[in-house]
């Protein structure tokens, strides 16, 4: 067993994991946002 | 817990060693202290400060594609050689550097390396100006591959071999293995553990310097020590955190 130091920085880590978007979502929210884009145009 | 350094001693100490800490502690950092205490990390010989606060750091990782964002804030000052230079260090038997901006860092080695003989590794992740001139204090460095980059190089292997060091010294190139160079000049590559499932790839780095302080203490010969460094990183990376 060795006795070993290290000298630096110790951090406080908050670590948040990113999920991909659904599939789903990935296909669907495109065209409803297109859809919902032009119907507020032409409302306007 | 994070940072390079507290990673590092972590894995030393999942291992086995006997591993010591040193750097700035604010006091009041009670959640901080538990963690060490519970791996086993002696931090008796930290400096502890009245202000500042723990250095924090927010990393947000995609699961889709591995990438890390890393926001960090810290207030509180950097560890100094005033301090380092007051301790008795004698009774250890490697001590581990990460390079900073700090120009006492060569101070730190030289009185590890020069006047208590003991061998001295280091860590350089940042392409800092004038951080070459930290090399002549190192017996073993651990270069990042962001280092390599920096200095034009495609591959480690190149980078490796045309690097000004004359000592030990290691990249690491993810995916791809890592690479070392022995005193001699020999090359060494280990390819990287194959079908591994990322959970968390925050501190395999740390992990593989670990792992070759880790091989080189226990007697291991360069290649042995590289091929040891690289099976801990790739089962690191397959769990949350560095220990477990």
């Amino acid at each position: 067993m060795a006795r070993i130091l290290t000298i630096g920085v110790l951090t406080e880590d908050i670590v948040n994991t990113v999920k991909p978007t659904p599939m789903k979502i990935q296909r669907y929210a495109r065209p409803i946002i297109i859809v919902a884009w032009v119907a507020m145009r032409r409302m306007q | 817990v994070g940072g390079n350094a507290a990673n590092a001693v972590m894995k030393l100490a999942w291992l086995k060693n006997e591993s010591c800490w040193l750097g700035n502690l604010p006091d009041h950092a009670t959640w901080v202290r538990q963690q060490l205490d519970h791996w086993d990390v002696d931090y008796s010989l930290a400096q502890e400060l009245k202000q500042g606060h723990l250095p924090t750091s927010f990393i947000t990782l995609p699961e889709e594609t591995g990438s890390r964002t890393i926001v960090h804030h810290r207030d509180m000052p950097e560890y100094d050689a005033e301090h380092f230079l007051k301790l008795d260090i004698r009774a250890f038997d490697w001590l581990h550097f990460e390079a900073r901006k700090l120009v006492e860092i060569p101070q730190m080695m030289s009185k590890a390396r020069g006047m208590c003989g003991i061998p001295v590794s280091l860590e350089i992740e940042k392409p800092h100006q004038g951080v070459e001139a930290m090399f002549e204090y190192a017996d073993v460095i651990f270069f990042s591959k962001e280092y390599a980059q920096s200095r034009g190089f495609s591959n480690a292997n190149d980078f490796l071999k045309a690097v000004e060091f004359h000592g030990i010294a290691t990249c690491a190139w993810g995916a791809l293995g890592a690479w070392a160079k022995n005193d001699f000049g020999q090359m060494f590559y280990a390819p990287a553990k194959e079908n591994v499932h990322v959970v968390d790839s925050v501190g395999a780095g740390d992990v593989f310097n670990a792992g070759m302080v880790d091989g080189i203490c226990r007697g291991m010969d360069v290649e042995s020590a590289l091929q040891h460094a690289v099976l801990l990183a790739g089962d690191s990376v397959e769990h949350e955190g560095v220990v477990w």
